[in-house]
């Protein structure tokens, strides 16, 4: 059958049209990860919108062609303007612009596009090895470790996300899953926080929240004009570059399994993976002092570890219908809105669609590192693009794509409140991402942890007697109790109790 | 410098504003516990069952969590201090170009999504909204401004609705 399934994907991507389409949403998205302030997200979300009316196929081609395009052109403009165009593409800039200040700007795009092309792949094979292992897994879960996975995500992103202080990750996703509870209440049809406002029983749709949380931020800092100034593209030495990417095979492998890994966490996504990919190239490299000076290989891991973080994100969707990023959350919510249903019923209900998402990543991944290196000459002149004149327009995609799902005005005023909320979020350096994570699993979570209760007759023991749940429950404890002040202590004091004091022999070899 | 001493770095100064947030939150959070007892009364279930339990169980999370921020917040100085440190930096926000241009911004769209598409068709909501949009942030000439406007939104016109048959507002 998988055959079959890959045939009618390829069936999907080779006719006229939807080739069409992904070269389209492929140049698209590299235009959006190019320009600073536009991002995956958003790219995602508008595109949501106007493949409204395509059939469900031909739209998650569209929308996986923009998320992976997206997410390889950020590392234009972290090269050329020391401005990352998206948050994963953050790293690349360390080293990239170093390297164009030296003249090195061709060669440092080939290499972030080869990169990316070798981290997407990684991320591919990762989708198809592992989803249909984590769906056949998520089937053994019950509602006790359904809620216990929510909980896990929203703790775990917050840690990640919220830059040294989880206790803001933490506010942030918490105060998601309260404003999840809006609406209609999913056991008994009893409507919560609705203040009396009849669209407000329907819940908070996903679509405007993440358009006002992710865009409106971006688009209101385009009234504070900047300067930017961009380094000309040098030759891109393609022979030199692919001979860097050989050179590179263990930082490739070792980038792209952190990516995937990075990706697969709840909420955390491709910046986190881009980061700490990077970070592991510096720790395992015999020249960590070059790093930052315009090291090619910091390009190499960053790029690899963002981009397979695309595939480590789509994994939770598809097996558990948790996103693993705010892209891949976007995509989720228009798989939804096509009539699709991942999670751990997908291997047995639609098998062919795990084959749809991995050939037309395949292709989209290809077509990415063609139009990426072949049209970088031209592309880069977008960056010299007047924020002030795209952004307004921009503004009007965000209202459009918001009032595309429900074709209603009241998503409009939410896209605007949490666009407000967002603003403000940004400013008090609360992470949006658990946030939205909050509103994703609110639901599922609420359900969950009732039905686990009704189950149990309100006992809470099946949380620690059921090995899945216990597993939940002491990562849970694991990532919680250090932050919390006197249990950072008494671990303090338990850690100096257990350090070894050493013997004179190893005085002595110190010496 | 190490993560540890950028991000104490940018927590630095920022305190007073920890110190309000866990404060609102506290409040809005007792807000929704008191209504949550009200869905369980109302509901008739037992405690757990009742669509007042996850809300209780959350904005409880949200108090504790608040509460060691508020509780890091005071750390080496007091609520006066603070106080007064949030009404100084009140007073330092109003001259900054930054807030004044986000406000105005937000006006501008606020006023395009709440009144403009109500009254007037959505192209020529978007030509208002554009025009003194490109004109506030003195995007370019007159005469540039208004052009870009039209084209832009016959552009998303027809892309949107005639081209892909997509609802616009």
């Amino acid at each position: 059958m998988t055959s079959v399934y890959i045939m009618q994907a390829l069936s999907v991507v080779l006719s006229p049209v939807g080739f069409i389409s992904l070269v389209i949403s492929v140049a698209l998205g590299l235009v959006f990860g190019m320009l600073p302030g536009l991002t995956a997200t958003m790219g995602v979300a508008l595109l949501t919108g106007l493949t409204y009316s395509f059939d469900g196929p031909l739209a998650v081609l569209v929308l996986i062609g923009i998320y992976i395009g997206a997410i390889s052109g950020g590392c234009q403009s972290a090269i050329l303007l020391n401005i990352p165009g998206t948050p994963a593409s953050a790293a690349t800039a360390v080293d990239g612009y170093p390297l164009a200040q030296q003249g090195k700007a061709g060669l440092a795009i080939f290499v972030a596009n080869a990169s990316s092309f070798s981290g997407t792949m990684i991320g591919i094979i990762c989708v198809l090895l592992f989803t249909p292992i984590v769906t056949s897994i998520a089937l053994k879960f019950g509602a006790w470790e359904m809620f216990l996975l929510a909980l896990f995500g929203i703790i775990i992103c917050g840690n990640l996300t919220s830059g040294g202080r989880p206790i803001k990750g933490w506010l942030s996703g918490l105060v998601g899953l309260l404003v999840a509870q809006v609406g209609l209440d999913t056991v008994n049809s009893m409507p919560r926080f609705t203040l009396g406002i009849i669209d407000l029983k329907a819940g908070i749709s996903l679509l405007p929240v993440m358009i006002g949380l992710f865009g409106f931020p971006e688009i209101i800092d385009s009234f504070t004009p900047e300067v930017r100034k961009v380094i000309p593209i040098s030759k891109f030495k393609a022979k030199e570059g692919l001979s860097i990417i050989l050179r590179n095979k263990l930082n490739v492998l070792r980038s792209g399994i952190l990516g995937v890994t990075m990706g697969a966490i709840p909420g955390v996504g491709e910046d986190t993976g881009g980061w700490l990919s990077y970070w592991s190239e510096k720790k395992a490299s015999k020249h960590p002092e070059e790093f930052g000076k315009g090291c090619i290989d910091g390009v190499v891991s960053a790029e690899t570890g963002n981009n397979a973080a695309i595939g480590g994100a789509i994994i939770p969707v598809l097996s558990l219908a948790i996103p693993g990023s705010a892209p891949a959350a976007v995509l989720l919510a228009a798989f939804w809105m096509h009539g699709y249903r991942p999670g751990p019923l997908l291997m047995s209900t639609t098998p062919e669609f795990l084959y749809y998402v991995v050939v037309f990543m395949v292709f989209s991944a290809v077509l990415m590192w063609i139009l990426a290196t072949s049209m970088a000459k031209v592309t880069v002149k977008i960056l010299q693009v007047n924020n002030r004149i795209l952004m307004p327009v921009i503004f009007i995609c965000c209202v459009i794509g918001a009032f595309v799902v429900n074709n209603r005005m009241f998503d409009l005023y939410v896209m605007f409140a949490f666009g407000i909320l967002g603003l403000i979020m940004r400013h008090m350096n609360y992470p949006s991402a658990p946030f939205l994570l909050g509103i994703i699993l609110g639901n599922m979570a609420d359900e969950n942890v009732r039905r686990a209760l009704i189950l149990g007759n309100g006992s809470i023991l099946p949380f620690f007697t059921r090995p899945i749940s216990l597993f939940f429950v002491v990562f849970i404890l694991f990532l919680v109790l250090p932050q919390i002040p006197i249990f950072a202590k008494i671990i303090n004091v338990v850690k100096a109790q257990f350090k070894r004091k050493p013997d004179k022999g190893e005085v002595s070899n110190e010496i | 410098m190490s993560q540890e001493e950028m991000t104490d770095k940018k927590v630095q100064g920022k305190e007073h504003l920890d110190f309000i947030t866990a404060i609102i939150l506290i409040v809005v959070c007792i807000a929704a516990i008191v209504t949550s007892y009200g869905y369980y009364k109302s509901s008739g279930n037992i405690f757990y069952e009742s669509p007042g339990f996850m809300p209780t169980v959350i904005a409880t999370a949200i108090i504790l969590c608040s509460m060691f921020m508020l509780s890091g917040s005071l750390k080496g100085s007091s609520v006066s201090e603070r106080i007064s440190q949030l009404v100084a930096s009140f007073g330092t926000a109003l001259k900054s170009n930054r807030l004044w241009n986000s406000v105005v911004a937000l006006l501008i769209f606020g006023i395009y999504i709440i009144f403009l598409l109500k009254i007037f068709p959505f192209w020529l909501a978007s030509i208002f909204m554009l025009c003194f949009t490109f004109f506030y942030t003195n995007a370019t000439s007159a005469i540039k401004i208004l052009l870009t406007s039209v084209l832009c939104v016959a552009g998303i016109v027809l892309l949107f609705q005639v081209a892909f048959n997509v609802p616009l507002p």
